[in-house]
């Protein structure tokens, strides 16, 4: 058995044969068409075209009529086959004594270059579209009938897939997706999310050790990936499975309740967001809003940096769809681990402990000014709240948000509406800002815990360093005591206090998490109703005489040992009955 | 009867003039009689072409000339103005 690792995109499990596939790998040759032949030879063309068009016609039509998005994409792949530029260029070429074939060769190799040159990743990346649009009609052309070879329900192993690709693989047919690249915004992560089709992405090495017809398991929630795996591992799937089904079942009773403890202690649960594309699961998951909108990927994903009117008008789109409830926005996020191709930033001996976040846009104030404007602006449309990341002291929350007011000045001297009551946040992730946390309560309308930054920092573990990675631990009795004083100081100048990191969405955390009296956990919308049906279950005094005994104990084994004494049992009662009512 | 129109149009949304915006684009203007051309910095393409309009690489904010020629000039530049307005996602 061998375990791989990648970025879970799409919840689900799936355990099946592997089917590889290897796209982009045409070859294409070249003759010479006499005169007399040239008209059949355009025919030839012109109906290859109009074969692959109707193809992605059919698969269409197979499509449920609820899924907007694939059916958006599909068109606008149909269309590009039967663009007229492209077919005019290959008959110009196939006048010259060309075949069809090799005029399309040709053409797709003139839009590389024009493609390649263009400054904005996303339309660079649209070559890939056309490529696999022309490889088809290529197929097709030389006798190859697409369609699949296989009639095996399977896991589709590939580098990467096309949207066409992603459908095209028939969903009764594939249990799930995993891919060598592609990432959380990659296309066939948003169509089988859409689709209902577990999927991992980012899963390095899977193309050299998996071979076709190996027995794979796949979590498209944790992103794990067991080749051949023991019959322990396939029972544990299973399992994951059948609970998985269950929820899903049980989503659409559980959307409208609220999440309060039996002795009636109320916990706001709100969505993590990443694309905009999400906001129908943020909203189908029950959210009570955005907890954590990550913007990061506009700066990522492009070459140049985004513009006010961008910011905006992405803003714009998540906060008016999600009224009446409230968006958080997190300003940028950028620096240590994450590069921004638009900005020139040093090099850097240790990037953690680097110009990274709120230092960053302190610094670069056109960068700063040019996000907080946006999001001052969306704030007319809807709920904005905004928090600033690694705050470490006083002074420099103070900083940020003086340099905010500022921009609240212009835009009102410049006549944009924005919400001047909009409510500005401190993410607690560096232990000075804990220990300062009763001064930063005087000067925040709230705080959000990001554990993730919160446990690397406190414990100097560098969670992605193999050598020390086990000592990253969330129940360290230090972590306990850091996420205590933050909500007492928070509740003590009477603001509100909630948690953002991964630590919000694991239920073995949550009745500590309940006992510790935060107000809000925001997490992945998969794991909202989960959490709410589980919180339902939980007495509030039950949790706090919990959190009263862990405070006093040692280590993190001695931590879980205590709240597996207490609600170990409840754990795994509820588990089970989620999965068998 | 007007034969040639030049205005301009501000692209909005996000993404810009994406292919969605653009496949729109070609389906709305099949079956009118004009010339469509869609110009940015002094480069043309053929409105119905997604490619060629992808090539612009048309990103939220930037400002491109539509120019149409013939019969239904009038109504071709409508038809664009209403699509890319519309589409803001």
């Amino acid at each position: 058995m061998k375990i791989l690792r990648g970025l879970g995109v799409s919840a689900g499990v799936a355990v099946g044969p592997a089917q590889l596939i290897f796209p982009g790998h045409i070859k294409v040759s070249r003759t010479q068409i006499p005169p007399s032949e040239i008209p059949k030879e355009i025919k030839r063309l012109e109906e290859a075209i109009e074969a692959t068009a109707q193809e992605i016609q059919r698969l269409k039509a197979q499509l449920p009529e609820n899924l907007g998005e694939v059916h958006a994409i599909l068109e606008a792949q149909r269309l590009i086959v039967k663009d007229p530029s492209l077919s005019s260029e290959a008959e110009a070429l196939i006048r010259k004594g060309f075949n069809a074939e090799w005029a399309l060769f040709k053409v797709l190799d003139r839009y590389r270059q024009a493609f390649a040159e263009l400054p904005d990743e996303y339309f660079r990346e649209r070559y890939q579209d056309l490529a696999s649009m022309v490889e088809k009609v290529i197929f097709y052309l030389q006798g190859h009938r697409s369609g699949n070879a296989w009639e095996e329900k399977s896991i589709i192993v590939a580098q990467d897939l096309s949207p066409a690709d992603t459908v095209g693989l028939k969903p009764d047919l594939t249990l799930a997706f995993v891919t060598e690249g592609g990432s959380r915004t990659s296309h066939t992560a948003i169509v089988a999310r859409s689709l209902g089709i577990p999927a991992v992405v980012a899963a390095k090495g899977v193309l050299k050790e998996i071979s076709p017809g190996d027995l794979v398991a796949v979590d498209g929630t944790t992103g794990e990936i067991f080749i051949a795996p023991e019959p322990e591992i396939i029972a544990e799937f299973s399992q994951r499975a059948r609970r998985f089904q269950r929820l899903k079942e049980r989503l659409h009773q559980v959307a409208h309740l609220e999440a309060q403890t039996k002795d009636g202690r109320r916990i706001t649960l709100q969505a993590n967001l990443d694309l905009p594309e999400e906001i129908p699961f943020v909203r189908e998951y029950g959210a009570e809003g955005i907890g954590l909108f990550r913007t990061e990927y506009l700066y990522v994903s492009r070459r140049e940096l985004p513009s006010e009117e961008l910011l905006f008008e992405t803003y714009r789109q998540v906060v008016e769809s999600l009224r009446p409830y409230p968006v958080t926005i997190r300003t940028l996020d950028i620096g240590g681990d994450k590069f921004a191709s638009g900005l020139e930033l040093p090099e850097e001996i240790n990037p953690a402990l680097g110009l990274r976040a709120i230092r960053l846009c302190l610094k670069q104030e056109d960068l700063f000014r040019t996000q907080l404007r946006a999001i001052l602006r969306a704030s007319a449309y809807g709920q904005v709240k905004v928090m600033f990341p690694l705050i470490s002291g006083v002074a420099e929350f103070l900083r940020a948000r003086n340099f905010l007011e500022r921009i609240k000045e212009e835009l009102a001297q410049e006549g944009h509406p924005f919400d001047p009551e909009i409510q500005v946040g401190v993410m607690i992730e560096v232990p000075s800002a804990v220990a300062v946390a009763d001064l930063l309560a005087k000067e925040a309308d709230f705080f959000s815990i990001g554990t993730n930054d919160l446990i690397q920092y406190t414990l100097a573990i560098d969670r992605g360093n193999e050598e020390v990675s086990e000592l990253y631990e969330p129940l360290h009795p230090a972590i306990l005591r850091l996420i205590k004083a933050t909500v007492e100081a928070g509740h003590r100048e009477g603001i509100p206090v909630s948690m953002c990191g991964e630590m919000a969405g694991d239920l073995l955390y949550i009745p500590l998490l309940v006992g510790f009296e935060l107000d809000e956990l925001s997490m992945t919308p998969q794991s909202i109703p989960e959490v709410k049906l589980f919180i339902r279950e939980l007495e509030f005094r039950h949790c706090r005489e919990l959190v009263e005994r862990v405070l006093h104990l040692t280590c993190q084994d001695e931590v879980k040992e205590a709240v597996a004494a207490v609600f170990g049992p409840r754990l795994q009662e509820f588990s089970k009955r989620l999965w068998s009512e | 009867m007007e034969s040639k129109i030049e205005e301009e149009i501000e692209i909005r949304g996000p993404l810009g003039l994406h292919a969605r915006p653009a496949a729109k684009l070609a389906k709305a203007l099949a079956g009118i009689k004009a010339e469509v051309r869609l110009g940015k910095d002094e480069r043309w393409v053929d409105a119905r072409s997604i490619l060629d309009v992808l090539t612009l690489a048309a990103s939220g904010g930037t400002k491109l000339k539509v120019q149409a020629e013939g019969e239904e000039a009038r109504k071709a530049v409508e038809t664009v103005k209403g699509v890319l307005e519309a589409a803001s996602v």
